[in-house]
């Protein structure tokens, strides 16, 4: 209410004409203050009279809507705008005059409603009079609220009595702590606008975190699914209470495309016998892998363009005797991250792809120690995690060691072959975790692996006399690896991550060797600072320091492209011994920028030293991704664009073996693609992809190869319900190089035109899962050869082989794999058996070409035929 | 790390392994039907041996080949034919860098040269009949491509090349010299390159296709027709034969055959019954051994297991026979560190019908050296 002030008594805010200046007086959002001046033109009062005015009186206010603009607009702030009212006698607001524009509709608000309001008129000395006075309305943000539901990741189904905390970032004081009703809802309201953080947590389920950016006068509509962690949930009728079947396509927060496994689904697609990493080998952009090897042909890159790391930290080898099983066994797993390009600047020194494995963390939930032990024909693991006393610290412990060198032995022995040491294989993951709180937690972790073999062959391989006699391999590493991870506050994040370990190559074949003994040392540190609302930065250090000792005595591998001069290791061998050290230094800046809802713009830098190119290796990296829609459907775009350098390898820049004046591969990555949701459980992907090559180092000319790679990836997901889980994906691509200049552009033995895999697998009841695979596959190129010539010194004939290289496709690949798993539960523990069959209809799939000695006369080779394995396991 | 992964990845440590399980869970090849390399159906040679495996530069080098004639119908005689020209380090050390045409303007194959062979003779023709004249020694680079260019196409070459199963040529000086240097041989050396062709017709000159491939054999066996014979009427070898100024190798020695344990009468041969069996895996078998002494087991200076133990040479057997079948078409006699295998022997089973046939015993080294036996098979 507007005091009424003799003019005399005060100038201001007394009621002034209407030029004048004018008071103000704070009023509510909605609400409007006024003060009366006197006009200008009306006579001076008699002098001797005192004049009592009396300013316009408010009878009516409605109020000023918040304009929609400003919501659209996203306006967090308050805005305040100043009117000038001119009131006539009878009380009617005649004319609004804005004094400062504020935009975004709130002049126009503020006007609509100052020309509704409804005073008692200005008097003098009783005497009606019109008059001019100031106004203002205050407008505030609307209030925002966060509707949901906490539901159960494997059933979909409502989880009641969760507690959901919001807090708001920045302002811890500002948390609310809502229970979920019976079917899960949850609601909060009357939130300011801003981040806010969303903890849930449910017993018996994983606490899950989320960080909600709430915009003014919106509603947010957020599911929060939970898992549960230890994968054992209370058994009902009818239903497989094994372990959560997943498989999450998240949302990337830097990259163009992550696909990310769980470890469900890892262990039941069929055809893969549960093995970790094959299973990528199913996802769109990887190439099929011959037989039962488990190479990484990402996009069209050679395998060893790939990198793969255990939670950050690179390891050497992927798998046991290069493709039996990965080094890491699925039960140790908690997910498998998968970048097949246009990756973040976090990591580097590939251009294929990333794959980073994450090891589980220990759960200690009822205080209890759980394991698990599993066999099949190959080999045998266990696995045992829980919590140390009341120390406060979890551990998990597992293991696994193959044991066909009891079969294999016997049978090498029956060829003739003498074996001084069976073909074996171990590996080894052992963690300790505290959790000092919800943000902080420290993990030491050692894991290793070993395979062995040593054989002494009695036949001689007609091709390649020498490749037989003693062939010896041991290859092993080892990391002790330690990772800190604390969210200091809500705008800062820390992660660390050191590694210090040991790899070792032990490998002859015949009078050849090598020899390899290395130290890595590495640390991974990344610093994530919001920086302002939807600014945030991610810098980090990728460091990697490596002593190494290598010795190696073989003859120097022919060009690409061009044919062998005669039987590999008849050739002069070239030997050579160095020790030396790897040192490749990274460091790394990038933003993640959310400048509207919806969108997120990541624009990159990385920077690589190599110290055997000597040089640096400048990489600017973007990616934007853009919501077309808000909450179900959701329609994303999105693209990336980036440069990746690959230092040479050793061997590249060796001087015997290499070039020692070489620099880096490099790589420049392009991808747009789309995501859609169709339903709820399926969605579908699509992304485009062109990598360009250059400066790709050709053995002992230097970096003079060019090429490219190409493609469409599409991938439909049924994403993990209570049933089911599956997807179809479909790559087409072409992977093309130039050996130099003036040399043909030619495909490469990583070219797979046509990639199709549609799998499923679907839980039966009481305990039984069934799953399928198909895939079809272009063949692989090989490059035929037509008559020989022969070499007289050692008895082989040399095929003479047709140009240009890979020049003809072996046929189609296709075959169909099953799986049936079977689960009995009792309270305290689990008993399961599953049975894997490959290539179930036994088609003889084409993997290669046999020559007769001389090269005229050929057969297809094929793979693996019908090929079951079985497998059983228990868990406590 | 970086080192062990790269290195790990292309260094077919893993992949060799992996190849070596996975023949018994990977890919499939057997059974593929064909016919045995150790089964002699045609025309083929065998082995070459050079009196010096190990030539020194300016050594006249004595060679002497192993043919053998498998073939039903003999009416056309097989003529050894050598090209007279003797490729000295082509680029590389590739052996078709020394007639594949880019190679005969590559200013790459800087190192390659090719010398008439000096001296060179052979038992049944003289190296100065050699028609197509060559250009002088050390011509330089693709001279062997140069010379067939200058050929007109199909032209008869036997007439002009010296024949016989012997041949001789005298190393160049600076065979070793004029080798581009190596890093990380073990030592300089220089490479000569004899190309030979064992044929039931005569040879003439091949055009290349111009596709670019350089593995395109220049010469080809013809009949009287003027068509390409088939596969099993002529073969086309090369022999290499390392130079170094300081190491020389020797051939092995094979001091006997043995029979079940029990040595062979080379010159009487081996006398057995034919397979009266409806199975042939029913047939009895004998076994076989040559005895290899281990004096032959040679050390090789520049083999060393990366611990700094030298090691010594792989010495292997081939076999061959005109009748019946063998076991094995090569074994191991020695490996380069767990020297002399225990049991190298190899199982013949007899044909199952009478008759007269021949065995090869081909004993080689991994430095170049070779020696073989040739046993008469009298099958009863």
């Amino acid at each position: 209410m507007a005091p009424a002030v003799t003019r005399a008594q005060a100038p201001s805010p007394a009621p002034t004409a209407p030029d004048d200046n004018p008071g103000t007086t704070a009023v509510p959002r909605g609400a409007s203050g006024s003060i009366i001046t006197a006009p200008k033109d009306q006579p001076p009062p008699p002098p001797p009279a005192p004049v009592v005015v009396i300013p316009p009186t408010l009878k009516r206010d409605d109020g000023a809507e918040y304009p929609h603009q400003a919501i659209v607009d996203k306006i967090k702030e308050g805005v305040i705008v100043g009117l000038i009212l001119e009131v006539d006698a009878t009380g009617v607001v005649k004319k609004v005059t804005v004094e400062a524009a504020a935009g975004h509709g709130f002049d126009e608000a503020a006007v609509a409603a100052a020309q509704k309001l409804v005073f008692e008129p200005a008097t003098r000395n009783g005497k009606p009079i019109a008059a001019k006075i100031r106004h203002k309305y205050s407008f505030a943000p609307p209030p925002s609220r966060i509707v949901g539901k906490v539901a159960s990741d494997s059933k979909d189904k409502g989880i009641a009595r969760a507690i959901v905390t919001v807090t708001a970032n920045g302002k811890p004081g500002e948390k609310r702590t809502i229970t979920t009703d019976d079917s899960g809802a949850w609601k909060v309201e009357g939130l300011t606008a801003g981040t806010y953080h969303v903890t849930v947590q449910a017993q018996g389920y994983a606490t899950r975190e989320s960080d909600e950016e709430v915009d003014p006068g919106t509603e947010i509509d957020l599911t929060l699914r939970l898992t549960r962690p230890n994968q054992k949930p209370v058994a009902q009728p009818g239903d497989d209470p094994l372990e959560q079947v997943e498989v999450k396509v998240d949302r990337p927060p830097r990259e163009v495309v992550k696909r990310t496994l769980d470890q469900r689904e890892i262990s039941r697609i069929p055809g893969t016998g549960g093995d970790a990493l094959k299973s990528l080998q199913n996802l769109p952009g990887v190439a099929r892998s011959p037989g039962l090897g488990g190479l990484l042909i990402v996009r069209g890159s050679a395998p060893q363009d790939t990198q793969v790391f255990i939670d950050g930290t690179a390891i050497p080898l992927v798998y046991h005797f290069g493709g039996l099983s990965s080094v890491v066994p699925t039960e140790s797993l908690d997910r498998i991250d998968f970048y097949p390009g246009n990756f973040s600047s976090q990591y580097g020194r590939a251009m294929g792809g990333i794959v980073d494995v994450g090891i589980k963390d220990p759960e200690a939930k009822d205080k209890k120690i759980h394991g698990l032990a599993q066999a099949d024909l190959i080999d045998a693991r266990m696995l045992a995690q829980g919590p140390i006393g009341d120390t406060g610290l979890k551990f998990l412990v597992a293991g696994r060691r193959s044991y066909f060198d009891v079969w294999l032995k016997p049978t090498l022995e029956a060829t003739g072959a003498g074996v001084s040491a069976a073909p074996v294989y171990y590996d080894y993951q052992a963690l300790v975790q505290k959790d000092f709180s919800s943000r902080q937690s420290l993990r030491l972790m050692l894991f290793g692996s070993d395979d062995n073999l040593k054989i002494l062959t009695s036949t001689v391989n007609g091709s390649d006399p020498q490749l037989g006699g003693g062939i010896g391999l041991h290859t092993a590493f080892w990391r002790l690896q330690a990772r800190y991870k604390n969210r200091i506050n809500d705008a800062t994040e820390l992660r660390v991550t050191g590694a210090v370990g040991q790899d070792t190559i032990d490998f002859n074949l015949g009078d050849n060797y090598l020899r390899v003994a290395s130290v890595p040392i590495s640390t991974r540190i990344e610093l994530a600072q919001k920086l302002a609302q939807g600014v945030t930065m991610n810098f980090g250090i990728d460091w990697l320091y490596a002593p190494y000792d290598v010795a190696v005595r073989f003859p120097p591998p022919s060009r690409p492209g061009e044919p062998p001069g005669g039987p590999f290791l008849t050739r002069p061998p070239l030997e050579t011994h160095v020790k030396d050290a790897t040192y490749t230094p990274a460091f790394y800046d990038e933003l993640e920028l959310t400048p509207w809802r919806g969108n997120r713009i990541v624009p990159g830098m990385r920077v690589d030293y190599a110290k055997n190119s000597k040089s640096w290796d400048l990489q600017p990296r973007f990616v934007v991704r853009q919501d077309l829609t808000t909450g179900f459907p959701r329609t994303t775009v999105k693209g990336g664009a980036g440069v990746y350098s690959q230092p040479p390898s050793p061997q590249q820049s060796d001087s015997v073996f290499g070039n020692p004046s070489v620099r880096s591969n490099r790589s420049t990555q392009y991808d747009v693609g789309v995501e859609q949701e169709i339903t709820r459980p399926v969605e579908i992907a699509t992304d485009v992809y062109y990598k360009q090559l250059d400066y790709l180092i050709v053995q002992g000319l230097g970096n003079v190869g060019t090429g490219r790679a190409y493609g469409i990836e599409t991938l439909i997901r049924w994403k993990p319900d209570k049933r089911f889980f599956g997807w179809l994906a479909y790559t087409i691509g072409r992977s093309e190089r130039r050996d130099g200049p003036g040399q043909p552009l030619r495909e490469t033995q990583y070219d797979q035109t046509h990639v199709l895999t549609v799998l499923g697998s679907y839980r039966l009841g009481w305990g039984f899962e069934f799953g399928a695979r198909f895939r079809l596959v272009s063949g692989n190129l090989y490059t035929p050869a037509n008559g020989s010539i022969y070499d007289e010194g050692v008895g082989a004939y040399l095929p003479l082989t047709s140009y240009p290289p890979n020049n003809t496709r072996l046929p189609m690949f296709h075959q169909l794999d099953l799986r049936v798993d079977k689960v009995w539960t009792a309270p305290n523990s689990k008993f399961s058996v599953y049975a894997d069959i490959q290539n179930v209809y036994n088609h003889g799939n084409v993997e290669g070409v046999s020559y007769n000695f001389n090269s005229t006369q050929s057969v297809y080779a094929t793979g693996i035929p019908i090929l079951p394995s079985i497998g059983v396991r228990g868990e406590l | 790390m970086r080192i062990t992964r790269a290195l790990t990845k292309v260094a077919f440590a893993s992949v060799l392994a992996g190849a070596a399980l996975g023949s018994v869970v990977g890919t499939s090849a057997c059974g593929t039907g064909f016919d045995s390399v150790s089964k002699l159906q045609g025309v083929r040679i065998l082995a070459t041996k050079a009196d010096k495996p190990f030539a020194h530069p300016g050594d006249t080098v004595n060679l002497e080949m192993l043919v053998a004639d498998g073939r039903a119908d003999k009416t056309r005689p097989v003529t050894v034919s050598w090209i007279p020209a003797v490729c000295t380090n082509p680029k590389l050390d590739l052996y078709y860098a020394c007639f594949a045409p880019q190679y005969a303007s590559d200013g790459g194959a800087s190192d390659a040269s090719l010398a008439l062979s000096e001296g060179g003779t052979s038992a049944g023709g003289d190296a100065g009949d050699a028609g197509p004249q060559a250009p002088a020694a050390n011509s330089g680079a693709g001279a062997l491509a140069s010379i067939i260019a200058k050929i007109p196409p199909h032209t008869n070459l036997t007439p002009f090349l010296p024949q016989g199963n012997t041949y001789s040529f005298k190393v160049p000086a600076d065979i070793v010299s004029s080798h581009v240097v190596t890093p990380g041989a073990a030592r300089p050396y220089g490479l000569a390159i004899l190309f030979n062709y064992a044929c039931a017709g005569h040879l003439e000159l091949v055009p290349f296709d111009g596709s670019g491939n350089p593995l395109q054999i220049p010469i080809g066996c013809y009949d009287d027709f003027g068509a390409e014979v088939k596969v099993d009427d002529g073969v086309f070898g090369l022999l290499r034969v390392y130079s170094y100024a300081d190491v020389s190798n020797a051939n092995p020695v094979i001091d006997s055959l043995t029979q079940d344990d029990v040595a062979v009468d080379l010159k009487a041969g081996i006398t057995l019954d034919h397979c009266t069996e409806s199975r042939r895996r029913d047939c009895k078998k004998i076994k076989l051994t040559p005895v290899v002494p281990e004096a032959s087991w040679e050390q090789n200076p520049d083999s060393n297991d990366g611990q700094g133990n030298i090691q010594h040479e792989e010495i292997w057997v081939d076999y061959y026979s005109t009748i019946g079948d063998l076991g094995d078409d090569a074994r191991l006699l020695y490996d380069v560190g767990a020297g002399k295998i225990k049991k190298p022997e190899v199982e013949f089973q007899p044909p199952s019908d009478p008759g007269e046939g021949t065995l090869y015993v081909v004993v080689h080294d991994n430095r170049g050296g070779v020696e073989w036996l040739v046993v008469p098979l009298h099958v009863k």
